[in-house]
């Protein structure tokens, strides 16, 4: 990360320090509080069997059953609330986790705390591997695999002769005995909440794990790691277009579901004892879906909430009465029961409730906040807007006192390449893309050097579209070289692109609708793609430094376009032309030197083009090297350094706009040929 | 020889439940996991009407097809299609047509109880020879069934007008909205005719096996994997699946044990998706410029 | 007696595009709109088509207003678009594409067949009869787009940039298509169209549409003489 040395050494320097380290302490403060709230509740929840009464132990087992549900819930909405990827599976890593810690404890005499590693390694293997068979599947191709994972571990659970079969496991037959011993560590035993008399002692360590998971997930959430599993859920194409391999990130959420899975059973192990193979089957992976969408699919608290009120809402007797009162009322034969009941709930959910309930509660909180216009949020111990504004004054104070002025932006680095000669940042050669017979793109060459800015126009299927695309990556191209800061960047992937100081917008702004604007512009930093999951889950103290310096970087840039005033609202909140600006501050995040800009004026009013105008202008003058494909000849004219035309794939004129926009070739192009030219 | 056959004719049953699938994902994009409860929807309604002894045995087949049909038409309407107004990658449908299979299996268990009650309409006793295999003469019945009505969709398909119609919403329902046709209208037909075809399997399966709620439980998956090996976009696809998978588990299952059998055809199916994800008879998604 | 777009508004998502848009086709003209790229025409033609929604305003034809209506029903009315990029059905063949057309046409029969003389002036389409559609070029398929949508008995016909991707010889062909259907059906054409030249040589009027506005309307002959349209699509140079 090359961004320490950010401030330049100036008179700035004692203001500077403030800046950060106020980010940091409220994003201490509230990591501490939720942490606290959390073990809090935590202690609450298994109050009533400190004494071991006779009465506490089905409470005990009840919270049990949804700390289980929690962790494989959280798991799961790794995979479906942020990456958008569907998995029927993860009640089969459920099942793998508990059934392989019981089997690798009892029939291989591994030492407890071992086997319950054996069991969690083996989930994570065999998540490896599903993911790398459904690489390239999304949709319902990818749930069927997922759901063929679940119904194999089910099959095996219940026909596996290891495993007892409908006699559970441990049985009689195989083991003398049904229950499993309790674990033991220093001395101390953690018995499970099966007898009245005994504290159950497990009941500790499984909500202090539960604590621990909700933790570490809301901490890879608020994480740029987190930001990356909403990109790809947004599109993949996008994600790669921020630095992030796609590939590996897909693996890696799906083995981190997979060992989150396999602990939810693994909590079922340890506080039940015995294992019964009708308990894994595929209602069981339906009800953990179910968590997930009904508590509020992509929030943190979601999966926890809904794990709470579905295991509740299964073993109360709300359903049943339900069930009841309508054999009574209704018909004694067309009723529903507990299943159907949850099955009827889903329905509702997706249509009534699709955020779910802490995605709902989420959003009313947010409209009725923004319509105060102030006051504190209360929920969460982040900066009220008020001080928000502060910090921006104090912001705005130290940005003012730098020597550069109001756009200082010191820390570029050099031309990579060698000496400020001729050769120019970016160099396109011969450049032609085939699409079967089709020539999209033939033998284009472009130059542009920093502080430029090159404008590409032609009519429709000129192939300015796919240059563009050939630029990041999204296409190899058939033949020729693309060569930038010296590094041939010739067919190399979007993200490998965009680490080498690449970035992009799109025709249709790519954002995240539902997340800040901020959040937005957070998420083009280069940690997006970077960050290791370990320094995103554990959150060490550099990691906070870096949040706090990314932070106030972002409102920099949102103060750079524009956007200063409302970091704080959900993008999805803005007008178009906003939209496109925060694109623009989101790309400006990744550090780029070049950046590409696909009709960046479509869909702009008159006045919102000219602020763009401006603002590119702007960015000319730090440095930067602009590509922009555009339609709008007014924004071109005005703006653009050199114009490239395109017809028909191949270069038609190029030169300067004013030459370029009157050159009789490319009026022709536009506007078709007169008439009387036409004849064979 | 014997488990080759024996696997063909088993795959019969999933190829005519694998044609559901592929009906309704050429047309709508969408499948309906529910599938395995339209089946014993149609069983269900058949023997309803089994004690009405004015209708022959045929309209009481009938019966159970149309039941399962209406439903499925109305199940598209409202629990498919508003769930699939977000673009490609909206997979809302899935998670609402596994709710709609808790629903629906609910419901049966409640009106008819979990016990199998035998069905004697559309039963075929006794066994047949098959190059000498002793075969079940309803199963049988289900394989030959699986392949004859393949063959009509196929010809269906390409040789009337409405399979013109079906085949343009695949390619294109927007273009084909421009020529008058509604491709909500098309996708309800396309859900009436592949659940029609779930109660028609149901209805005879169940001939052998007895009605029961859950009687369709067990042939979900194998058929969405019949289904997947085939080819999601073919109509020939789950001819060749049914083949396959009814083969492999067979002979697996014969060589080193039932266990073995079911995992075989479930591999297979994770083969081929990392293989071939469009199917072994599919063809992949052309990427647009 | 016409087809009458009156002060639309449309847009995608966050993005208004045509900010009250008005015009107007006589059954047997022919009405050119023109602009350059981001100008929204394509966003007029798919709104008027139903393909997508009008945010105010409203669109009618003889029999009233369609502003509620799906595409489908408005093809069945008698408003029928030939979409960009031409939209044959890849895997159908030529004849099966035109059948297909037909079906729109529903109550409108009886008289001659409009196909059948399309087919005897360009009897390239009838030789494809039997092809695949995706293995056309890119004019014939543009012929065959037009044949299916004529054989829907249109009664005004919304063409959507038809010689996108087309030489300018393939161009001509096309007008010329687009003439004879303009003779033979009577069916009022909104042609849009970024090869203004051609455009307004083959119109009786034209509206040239810039950021989403009408700028300027009037006889095409006059427009297209004038100066007004370069500038409209290179600014002032």
């Amino acid at each position: 990360m090359s961004t320490i040395e950010k401030s330049p050494p100036t008179s700035a320097a004692a203001p500077e320090p403030q800046r950060p380290r106020s980010h940091v302490r409220s994003a201490l403060r509230g990591d501490v509080l939720f942490a606290v709230v959390a073990f809090g509740v935590a202690v609450l929840a298994i109050l009533p069997g400190r004494d071991g009464a006779g009465t506490s132990i089905s409470t005990m087992q009840l919270v049990a059953s949804m700390a289980a549900m929690t962790v494989a819930a959280v798991g799961l909405n790794l995979l479906v609330g942020y990456t958008k990827l569907v998995s029927l599976g993860q009640g089969g890593f459920y099942a793998i986790g508990a059934y392989a810690s019981a089997y690798l404890t009892l029939d291989v005499g591994l030492p407890p705390l071992l086997a319950i590693l054996g069991a969690l390694t083996l989930c994570g293997a065999i998540g490896a591997v599903v993911a790398v068979s459904s690489m390239r599947l999304r949709g319902p191709q990818f749930a069927v695999i997922t759901l063929v994972l679940a119904v194999l571990v089910e099959r095996i659970l219940n026909e596996g002769n290891a495993f007892g079969r409908l006699a559970g496991y441990p049985n009689y037959a195989e083991h003398d005995t049904t229950s499993m011993e309790p674990v033991s560590v220093f001395g101390i035993t953690f018995r499970p909440p099966m007898i009245a008399g005994e504290v159950a002692t497990v009941m500790v360590p499984i909500v202090v794990v539960t604590v621990l998971v909700l933790i570490i997930a809301r901490n890879i959430a608020k994480s740029p790691w987190g930001s990356s599993l909403s990109a790809i859920g947004e599109s993949e194409m996008l994600a790669a277009h921020l630095g992030v391999n796609v590939f590996r990130r897909k693996i890696s959420v799906f083995v981190l579901a997979s060992v989150l899975g396999g602990l939810g059973g693994v909590i079922v192990t340890q506080a039940f004892a015995h294992l019964q193979p009708e308990t894994f089957d595929i209602y069981l992976t339906i009800t953990i879906v179910l968590a997930v969408v009904f508590g509020g699919s992509g929030t943190i608290l979601g999966p926890l909430v809904g794990a709470v009120a579905i295991v509740w809402l299964e073993q109360s007797d709300i359903l049943a009465e339900i069930g009841s009162f309508q054999q009574e009322n209704i018909s004694d034969t067309w009723y529903l029961s507990t299943s159907g009941l949850v099955g009827v709930l889903f329905i509702l959910t997706l249509f009534l409730m699709p955020r779910g309930i802490v995605g709902t509660a989420g959003q009313l909180l947010a409209t009725v906040m923004h319509s105060r216009a102030a006051g504190p949020d209360a929920a969460s111990a982040e900066l009220t807007a008020g001080a928000a504004a502060d910090q921006r004054a104090e912001d705005g104070a130290a940005a003012a006192t730098t020597s550069t002025g109001q756009h200082a932006r010191v820390e570029r680095p050099p031309a990579a390449s060698g000496p400020d000669t001729a050769e120019p940042m970016l160099r396109i050669s011969g450049l032609s893309k085939n699409f079967g017979g089709l020539r999209a793109v033939a033998e284009m060459d472009l130059a542009v050097d920093g502080g430029q800015i090159h404008a590409i126009i032609g009519p429709n299927g000129a192939g300015k579209s796919t240059l563009a695309n050939l630029l990041t990556g999204v296409y190899q191209p058939t033949e020729g070289t693309v060569t930038f800061l010296g590094r041939d960047l010739t067919g190399q992937a979007p993200h490998h692109v965009s680490r080498a100081g690449v970035a992009r917008t799109f025709q249709t702004p790519q954002l995240f609708h539902d997340a800040t604007v901020r959040a937005n512009v957070l998420a083009g930093f280069a940690d997006t793609g970077r960050t290791p999951l370990w320094a995103a889950a554990l959150k060490p103290p550099g990691r906070y430094r870096r949040d706090a310096e990314m932070r106030a970087e972002a409102d920099r840039l949102l103060d750079l376009v524009g956007l200063g005033d409302v970091a704080e609202l959900r993008a999805s909140e803005l007008p178009y032309g906003k939209q496109r600006s925060l694109e623009i501050a989101r790309a400006l995040a990744g550090e780029p030197q070049l950046i590409v800009l696909d009709e960046p004026a479509a869909g702009l009013l008159a006045t919102e083009s000219v602020v763009l105008g401006d603002l590119l202008l702007s960015l000319r003058a730090e440095g930067f090297a602009l590509v922009v494909v555009e339609h709008h000849m007014d924004l071109v004219a005005r703006i653009a350094d050199q114009v490239t035309c395109m017809d028909q794939g191949r270069l038609l004129a190029r030169g300067t706009p004013s030459e370029v926009l009157s050159d009789e070739a490319v009026v022709a192009a536009y506007l078709g040929k007169p008439h009387e030219e036409g004849t064979h | 020889m014997e488990p080759v056959i024996l696997g063909l004719v088993l795959g019969g049953l999933y190829a005519l439940l694998a044609q559901s699938f592929v009906l309704t994902f050429i047309t709508t994009k969408t499948l309906n996991f529910a599938v395995g409860e339209f089946v014993a929807l149609g069983a269900f309604a058949t023997i309803a009407v089994s004690s009405w002894s004015w209708l022959p045995s045929f309209g009481r087949v009938a019966v159970g097809f149309l039941a399962a049909s209406v439903v499925g038409a109305l199940a598209y309407r409202f629990i498919v299609l508003p769930f699939t107004t977000q673009g490609e990658h909206d997979t809302r449908w899935l998670l609402s047509t596994v709710a709609l299979s808790f629903v629906m299996l609910n419901l049966i268990t409640n009106v008819e109880g979990p016990s199998p009650q035998r069905s004697g309409t559309a039963r075929l006793g006794g066994s047949v020879d098959v190059l000498g295999v002793g075969v079940s003469k309803q199963q049988l019945l289900l394989a030959v069934l699986a392949v004859v009505i393949s063959l009509i969709l196929i010809v269906v398909s390409q040789r009337t007008s409405i399979g013109l119609v079906m085949r343009a919403v695949s390619q294109d329902p927007e273009t084909t909205s421009l020529m008058g046709i509604s491709p909500r209208l098309v996708g309800m037909g396309a859900y009436a005719v592949a659940m029609g075809l779930a109660g028609l399997a149901g209805v005879l399966y169940a001939a052998t096996v007895g009605a029961s709620p859950v009687m369709g439980a067990p042939l979900l998956v194998a058929s969405i994997a019949v289904a997947v090996i085939g080819g999601l976009g073919s109509l020939w696809g789950p001819l060749l699946g049914g083949a396959l998978y009814g083969v492999l588990s067979e002979v697996a299952s014969f060589q080193y044990g039932a266990i073995w059998g079911e995992t075989a055809g479930l591999l297979l199916v994770i083969a081929v998706l990392v293989w071939k994800p469009e199917g072994l008879l599919g063809r992949r998604m052309e990427v647009k410029l | 007696m016409s087809l009458v777009i009156d002060n639309v508004e449309s847009g995608y998502d966050r993005a208004p595009i045509l900010h009250g848009v008005s015009m107007r086709v006589d059954p047997g003209e022919l009405v050119a709109v023109v602009g350059s790229n981001g100008a929204g025409k394509t966003t007029l033609v798919r709104t008027i088509s139903g393909l997508l929604a009008v945010r105010s305003g409203d669109v009618s034809d003889d029999d009233g207003s369609l502003t509620r209506l799906t595409p489908a029903k408005r093809a069945r009315r008698g408003t029928v678009m030939v979409p960009e990029g031409r939209k044959l059905f890849p895997q159908l063949t030529v004849g099966q594409n035109i059948e297909l057309g037909r079906r729109a046409a529903g109550g409108r029969t009886g008289g001659e067949d409009p196909v059948e003389a399309l087919l005897e002036a360009f009897p390239i389409v009838k030789e494809r009869w039997g092809q695949q559609a995706n293995l056309l070029s890119g004019g014939e398929q543009q012929m065959v787009a037009l044949t299916r949508a004529v054989a829907a008995r249109p009664r005004y016909l919304l063409l959507d940039e038809p010689s996108l991707g087309l030489s300018p010889l393939k161009t001509l062909d096309v007008f010329r298509l687009i003439e004879l259907i303009r003779e033979r059906t009577g069916a009022g054409i909104l042609l849009v169209e970024q090869m203004a030249d051609q455009a307004l040589a083959a119109a009786d009027r034209a509206y040239v549409l810039e950021h989403g506005r009408v700028s300027m309307e009037g006889p095409a002959a006059e427009l297209r003489a004038s100066d007004e349209i370069r500038r409209a699509y290179l600014g002032v140079s």
